[in-house]
């Protein structure tokens, strides 16, 4: 129950193993080797190599979105990935030929059909503006016919034959012939036909009434002829286009293949990363990393069994970076991530997970506190994280949830709830009324205080147990002065507040003393001892009195906890509402539908969001009030160079 | 009978739930239309992005619960109705707290969470400390919560 005890793993070889040794080492899965070229050694360049499996991983992931929907949907969070053997990892150069070409045929298939749909739409487009000319027994775009003008184009608004003479008859002209091929009420397509002779007079009017010619040439034919073509062109491509959707169904039953290949490039991809941090020399090589000091004595005989190499196992320096990973029970090791969300530790750091992961889940319980609730995040939650629904990884948050319906089911039966108040409901609404749950502890609506008290005290104790591992590690580092002036004053002060405050509550005049006596001694030790990296006598006193100013962080931390009774009520308030609400039906049949509909729809909100509300507040109070007080972090995070893919797992 | 300590009794709980349910409104709103937008780009990230979005809902429920107090203990869903003035200006003190504190928080928090939802949109394995800050905001919300609920409770 710690933090992982890491070596670092030295290896040095000659050039002719050293990619066998890489890969051998990407097989085993443990070490986290470190960049050589920081210390200053040659390395060999793969970036070429790299943003080669780059582009091919980007063109097969292109692939894979295209054939996605023509497969059978693989993924969410049930999907477990099938396993496959490690052995041939590599892709050979037969199938990349085949994959490769296989994917260029997807995405080339796929723009193919892109440009279809584009032709199509623009025909259609040009179809639809033809529709007004269909009349016309010549071609769109004829000018003149050897000494008669010609001119057809559309007018805004609806004309009529009266109305086209009479903008004619006003310029006085009578020596013109034209048509009305279509109108409605937004345009009016016509046809003018004039001799040369007229055309100086004509013109001017059409440009005044504003004419416009179709941007259309219907290349010697008819707009009916036309469009007909055009339609016949459009069904060509609509048959192109299925007929490239049918070759993509085919093609996607390859669909893991090239996953396949996308995780084999990307574990080379990962080994070429790994190789750039070799360091060489004209003919051997030098690799370290870290490794946990149970696998590193494991894989050393085996390194110098399989490779003609030295390899050694070194204790680090205080001040190396070391990356971290951790250790611990199945009752621990699922808050983990939540300590990692917030940093990893740094190499002064105690493993907090151990204190932490017990209040994690006695605060969450306090929080979502309701045995209802509590029972289905406990079935549903130990369902997912201990049965085999899921991927291994996957399942540690759900069993960190398992632990905290736990309490939660707790915290419920101490303050009487069970989907609120539903069971007095039930019995109020549909029977005589007389059975009720009746909390262990207290009932939070009915004392309200003394629930603030309690929740305010359960963070006294976290608060002083922060401050308790902060002496402990610097009593630990040596520093045992400073671990007695810093946190063992503190401890002292906040717990002589603790017990002032409870023997003035309680009217026992002896722990109010007590208190009193803790709370001056204290305050007397943080005055004399804060102030003292100041040189000049009277900062010294200063800073030390300047230090009690401190006690307002912590009254507001302790305050905070407040929160641990307002989402506690939250939740049995918010049930207790849903449960009034359903049961306004009354005793009947309907009543009945109406309280399980209302039940089931208004919990199923309530647990959502009150569970919410619990996640995000446990989560806050152990990172900004707990690890605030003691945890430094900043540590790196442990990652084993090894089988990192996406589609399949492998397996050695 | 309606009289004038009623009509303050319940004005405070609409104060208590309009209030706070306003803010929410604009807090989830704010929220939401960030995420909606890294939602466009990676429809992957919508469960991350949905806490974000949803915890500026929160005081909306706070301002419900005193609301429903109040109403549980003058007569609409229970109790007894209210007898005088000063009885009725005393709930609508006690629903102020939540009102107040629940409109603005719930706001400042929606804007917390829209950069929120942008800090997990480039770092999506970030999205704890994007929470969390959120979550510094709702402790305001929580402790005029806790106030109105003690006054409302205890008349």
């Amino acid at each position: 129950m710690a933090i992982t005890k890491m070596k670092r793993l030295e290896i040095v070889g000659l050039n002719n193993e050293r990619k066998r040794l890489i890969e051998y080492l990407q097989r085993c899965g443990v070490v986290d080797i470190s960049d050589s070229r920081e210390e200053g050694l040659e390395s060999r360049e793969t970036a070429t190599v790299i943003s080669q499996l780059d582009q091919y991983m980007s063109s097969a992931s292109e692939a894979l979105d295209i054939l996605r929907p023509y497969s059978q949907a693989k993924g969410g969070m049930f999907y477990i990935r099938p396993e496959i053997s490690a052995d041939n990892y590599a892709a050979t150069s037969g199938e990349m030929a085949e994959i490769t070409a296989l994917v260029s045929e997807v995405i080339k298939l796929r723009k193919q059909r892109e440009k279809n749909r584009e032709d199509i739409a623009s025909y259609e487009a040009t179809i639809r503006s033809l529709e007004p000319y269909k009349m016309l027994d010549i071609p769109l775009g004829t000018k003149t016919v050897g000494k008669v003008n010609i001119r057809i184009g559309t007018l805004d608004g609806e004309w009529d034959e009266e109305r086209l003479w009479k903008v004619f008859n006003d310029a006085e002209i009578q020596d013109v012939y034209f048509e009305i091929l279509s109108k409605d009420c937004q345009q009016t397509a016509v046809f003018v036909m004039y001799h040369n002779d007229a055309a100086k007079r004509v013109e001017p009017v059409l440009a005044g009434i504003n004419l416009l010619a179709p941007p259309i040439n219907t290349v010697g034919k008819t707009p009916l002829e036309y469009s007909e073509e055009l339609r016949a062109r459009c069904e060509a491509l609509k048959n192109e286009y299925e007929d490239g959707e049918i070759r993509i169904k085919e093609l996607a039953t390859n669909k893991g293949k090239i996953e396949l290949f996308y995780d084999k490039l990307s574990l080379r991809r990962e080994k070429y990363n790994t190789l750039a941090r070799v360091g060489i020399t004209e003919n051997a090589f030098f690799v370290s990393g870290y490794i946990p000091e149970k696998a590193g004595e494991k894989l050393l005989p085996e390194l110098e069994k399989q490779f003609i190499v030295s390899a050694e196992l070194i204790e680090p320096d205080v001040e190396e970076d070391v990356p971290k990973a951790f250790e611990n029970n199945a009752f621990v090791s699922p808050v983990e991530g939540i300590t990692s969300d917030y940093s990893m530790p740094s190499s002064h750091d105690v493993d907090p997970n151990p204190i932490m992961a017990f209040f994690y889940y006695f605060f969450f319980g306090m929080m979502f506190s309701d045995a209802g609730y509590g029972l289905i995040l406990m079935i549903v939650c130990g369902l997912l994280g201990f049965g085999s629904f899921m991927e291994k990884d996957k399942r540690r948050a759900y069993k960190m949830f398992f632990f905290c319906g736990v309490s939660t089911t707790f915290w419920g039966i101490m303050y009487g709830s069970f989907f609120g108040d539903m069971i007095a409901t039930v019995s109020k609404t549909f029977g005589d009324g007389s059975v009720a749950f009746t909390p262990i502890l207290m009932d939070p609506v009915q004392k309200p205080l003394q629930l603030l008290i309690m929740s305010v005290a359960f963070g006294l104790v976290h608060i002083l147990t922060a401050i308790a591992t902060k002496f402990y590690m610097t009593w630990r580092d040596g520093d045992k002065f400073a671990a007695i002036c810093d946190s063992g004053f503190w401890f002292v002060l906040l717990f002589g507040l603790a017990v002032f405050a409870g023997g003035m509550a309680l009217g026992i005049k002896i722990l109010e003393t007590v208190g009193l006596v803790m709370l001056i001694g204290s305050a007397a030790g943080l005055i004399l001892t804060q102030g003292r990296n100041q040189k000049n006598p009277i900062m010294k006193l200063f800073g030390g009195i300047l230090s009690l100013y401190d006690i307002t962080s912590y009254v507001g931390d302790i305050l905070s906890y407040s929160r641990l009774m307002a989402l506690g009520l939250a939740t049995g308030v918010i049930a207790s509402v849903i449960n009034v609400l359903g049961s306004l039906g009354g005793d009947s049949v309907v009543g009945m539908i109406a309280f399980i509909a209302i039940s089931i729809f208004g919990h199923a909100l309530n647990f959502a969001i009150n569970m919410l509300g619990a996640y995000v507040h446990t989560n806050r109070l152990q990172y900004v009030e707990f690890y605030q007080k003691f945890y430094e972090g900043g540590g790196k995070k442990y990652k084993p160079f090894g089988f990192n893919t996406k589609y399949f797992r492998f397996k050695n | 009978m309606m009289n004038l300590g009623m009509f303050f009794a319940l004005l405070g709980v609409a104060f208590a739930v309009v209030f706070s349910g306003m803010g929410s409104s604009k807090g989830v709103g704010i929220a939401s239309e960030a995420g909606a937008a890294v939602i466009a780009d990676d429809p992957g990230k919508f469960g991350k992005l949905l806490i974000l979005q949803l915890l500026p809902g929160t005081q909306g429920l706070y301002g419900l619960i005193v609301g429903v107090m109040v109403m549980l203990n003058i007569g609409v869903l229970g109790g007894e109705p209210v007898a005088d003035t000063v009885v009725g200006l005393q709930y609508l003190c006690g629903c102020l707290p939540i009102a107040f504190s629940g409109y603005f928080s719930a706001r400042a928090q929606g804007r917390v969470c829209a950069t929120g939802v942008n800090l997990v949109a480039k770092r999506p394995e970030e999205s704890s400390k994007a929470i969390v800050s959120a979550s510094l905001i709702e402790l305001y919300a929580l402790l005029g919560f806790i106030v109105s609920f003690l006054v409302v409770i205890n008349i």
